[in-house]
């Protein structure tokens, strides 16, 4: 049987049944005990464990019976990020968790057909979908009972009701061509990085385009940290803002089959090029270990990722109900209409498979950037030889005979330290001297979120990485003239929550980098 | 616990890690201690496998294995002063009667042979963050740096194992096996290791570049040292010839190189 997991936003408004089966259920897997693999907390665990804030927030105590340490080590600790099993482990994690709910709720005396909604907060027809669901932050169910579905430690912006901001949750992944990507620093592709197992603090490896805008962005909008307290200390962060906590959050689910249904328009909004990795490494990989999640019974299923490729496939048995998005035009096509170029030149470009050449740096700040005080400003010095090549490669894209795509432009942020996982600034490449940002959307690079900032930062840790395509806005400082005899373009690093400060939260490194196409 | 967080802050550690003190918990240490010790194992080992086979395959792995390969061809080399070569000598003693100079170019040969395995990670990011006419410079400078911290520890080792040779005679191999086995289990070693695989920033323009790339190789090779000193003593003083012994001591720190990163023992 395949199931539909549907919008949250097309339930019915407030308390939908199926929320309200979900709370029902949520609140009998939390009595079960935690050494229980279909319990609450088990389940949360095998995202990541902090103990400390796990005892703090009363979730454990410190007599609390755990698993054995064989048991944990085959399931806790597991959320792969920053890495290509991004996606295919949360799916194999989804599937378990829809399953273990499914069956509890059945046991309640629900539905056989249930399924777990996903919160689209870019639904076009919903006038607030970038609004957390208002089943979650009501503090009581319809009953006057307690409500499962709310948490304390859900902070968003500090005010009422939260909000992900539409500038963070843009779906611009959706229009690159590469699942994984990376070499040489450049853009890491939609999936992410091709890595080992990776649990996040391994290395220093980019988040993946989807990974980054919008998942890490909502997880640390959402989540937030208790205001004026210490916010270095993880038992200040919302749920969603820490990896090793945020999936004891019952919107984190909804969150994830999102970003699990991306993964699925993605492939459907350009079948011929939006292509899942081939590679063995990928397929069968992290060869380390095999992941393992429990069924509804709490027995162990293992799964690689090649046996997450189809949803509909026994295994998994499900299926969204919307995976449409408005065509994406192909990010070159839309870059060389911008540019001038004829429609000739245009189809052109996109018949043309894409080749990716060794990417290059054309420009570097010189010192580290201090994002502990709110908003802060470098200059990237260009270097004359690499931006000429740059501006070549514009103006030679649009003549008439062009071979070439115009050279792909990237952003590159290194040893981004920092241990608020909940901190979240905007980024901004070439704003005139003054302006205000917000009224620039145009220069606006990317989004930083410090999700799993504190695993990549500790130990002496490089920090995580992140690569923002800036191509567009290089383009139109081409076509404005700026570019061509630029010694420097000026990045802009705007907090969200400016009223807040980060001690110790830094950014090594700030590179423009070109990949010839 | 106190205790912990003084010392993780004099180590710079970001506050007490809270798992070093749940890892003391009865609880955590499982029902099972000898399926915990295989699993343990297993997954170390295939991750560590995996880790290698992963960087491998890729450049500029290849290149350095390559490098590698003509040292210790070096290595075999007859000695310079009519001397045995480096390789199949394996008395301390004798290396004592070589010339300062040919000792010095066998211990360059063995650098050669030894080390650029473990340069991947730092040679692959100087490529990625150096502008593309500098990069052969910059990793030019970074490996002077390196074998300059690796010529002077040399002499520091040859006096180090003369004098262990002349305390301890024919157990010194002993001692110094001991050594490296009780700092391996230190916690100043993980430290160094950790240490070694810092990402320094490396700035793009001017002289400022070059001099960031000498200051990481320094670093990088300081730090290995840290964390590799008695394993070399070993090595020197093993009495199956110094071309085994070495070539062991290259597996021993390449796998470590590339041993999945476990949790801090210093701190605890």
């Amino acid at each position: 049987m395949t199931t539909i997991r549907k919008d949250v936003w097309h339930l019915g408004a407030g308390w939908s049944d199926p929320l309200i089966w979900y709370a029902k259920a949520v609140h009998e897997m939390r009595s079960r005990p935690f050494a229980d693999p279909t319990s609450w907390l088990f389940l949360a665990a095998m995202h990541g464990f902090d103990p400390d804030a796990w005892t703090a927030f009363g979730y454990i105590t410190k007599t609390t019976p755990l698993p054995a340490a064989a048991v944990q080590k085959t399931y806790w600790s597991k959320c792969q990020h920053q890495s290509w099993f991004f996606l295919p482990w949360h799916r194999g994690y989804l599937w378990s968790f829809e399953t273990i709910v499914r069956a509890a709720i059945v046991k309640l005396g629900g539905p056989h057909d249930w399924t777990l909604p996903y919160w689209n907060y870019n639904n076009a027809a919903i006038a607030h979908a970038n609004q957390l669901p208002p089943a979650f932050a009501a503090a009581t169910m319809p009953d006057g009972s307690h409500n499962p579905l709310f948490v304390k430690q859900r902070y968003g912006a500090n005010r009422t009701p939260i909000v992900v901001p539409k500038q963070m949750i843009r779906p611009v992944a959706q229009n690159d061509d590469r699942f994984t990507g990376g070499e040489g620093g450049a853009h890491p592709g939609f999936g992410g990085p091709q890595t080992i197992f990776h649990h996040g603090g391994e290395d220093d490896a980019p988040n993946g385009g989807l990974e980054s805008e919008p998942h890490n962005n909502v997880h640390s909008a959402v989540g937030g940290n208790l205001p004026n307290a210490d916010t270095n200390d993880p038992k200040n962060l919302g749920l969603m803002s820490d990896p090793d906590q945020a999936a004891l959050d019952p919107i984190f689910w909804l969150h994830h089959a999102n970003i699990d249904r991306l993964w699925e328009v993605w492939r459907n909004n350009n079948p011929g090029r939006h292509k899942d990795p081939t590679l063995s490494a990928w397929l069968n990989g992290p060869a380390t270990e095999v992941f393992a999640v429990p069924d509804a019974a709490g027995k162990k299923v293992e799964y690689r990722p090649k046996d997450m490729l189809d949803t509909k496939a026994p295994n998994l048995g499900y299926t969204y109900e919307d995976v449409s998005t408005p065509k994406p035009t192909a990010l070159v096509a839309t870059r060389l209409s911008n540019l001038g170029a004829s429609a000739d030149v245009v189809a052109n470009a996109i018949e043309r498979p894409p080749v990716q050449q060794p990417a290059e740096v054309v420009g570097a700040n010189d010192a580290k950037v201090d994002l502990s005080q709110g908003v802060a400003t470098t200059s990237v010095k260009l270097d004359k030889p690499a931006t000429a090549k740059v501006t070549q490669s514009l103006a030679a894209a649009v003549a008439p005979a062009a071979q070439q795509a115009p050279d792909r432009v990237f952003l590159r942020l290194e040893n981004i330290r920092g241990f608020n996982d909940a901190a979240l600034f905007s980024v901004y490449v070439g704003l005139p001297p003054g302006a205000d940002p917000e009224a620039h959307p145009e220069n606006l690079a990317g989004n930083i979120s410090l999700f799993g900032g504190t695993k990549a930062s500790r130990n002496s840790g490089n920090g995580l990485t992140q690569v923002f395509d800036i191509s567009s806005i290089v383009d139109s400082l081409h076509l404005s003239g700026v570019l061509q005899g630029a010694d420097a373009l000026d990045v802009r690093f705007v907090p969200y929550r400016p009223e807040q400060t980060n001690p110790e939260m830094s950014i090594g490194a700030v590179k423009i980098v070109r990949e010839p196409q | 616990v106190e205790r912990q967080n003084v010392i993780a802050a004099k180590a710079g550690i970001q506050g007490p890690p809270p798992y070093v003190v749940w890892r003391l918990d009865p609880r955590f240490r499982g029902d099972d201690k000898l399926l915990n010790l295989i699993h343990r194992g297993d997954s170390l080992m295939r991750g560590w496998l995996t880790a290698i086979a992963f960087r491998a395959g890729r450049k500029p792995m290849p290149a350095l294995l390559s490098i590698s390969a003509f040292g210790w061809l070096l290595m075999l080399a007859p000695s310079p002063s009519g001397g045995l070569p480096f390789a199949i000598c394996g008395d301390a003693a004798a290396t004592a009667l070589n010339q300062p100079s040919a000792l010095l170019l066998q211990w360059i040969a063995m650098l050669v042979a030894m080390t650029p395995p473990l340069l991947d990670g730092p040679i692959l990011r100087l490529w990625k963050s150096s502008l593309a006419r500098r990069r052969a410079a910059m990793i030019a400078c970074f490996v002077v740096g390196y074998a300059l911290v690796w010529i002077f520890a040399g002499a520091a080792l040859g006096g180090a194992v003369s004098a262990l040779a002349r305390a301890f005679d024919r157990w010194a191999f002993v001692v110094a096996l001991a050594l490296a086995l009780g700092w391996r289990l230190a916690p100043g070693q993980q430290f160094a290791h950790e240490r070694a695989h810092a990402a320094p920033r490396l700035r793009v323009f001017g002289a400022a570049a070059f001099a960031d790339g000498a200051r990481y190789g320094l670093r990088y090779g300081l730090w290995c040292i840290c964390a590799c000193w008695p394993l070399m003593l070993a090595a020197l003083l093993a009495p199956i010839g110094r071309g085994p012994a070495m070539f062991a001591a290259a597996v021993l720190m390449i796998a470590e190189r590339y041993l999945p990163r476990a949790d801090p023992i210093y701190a605890s």
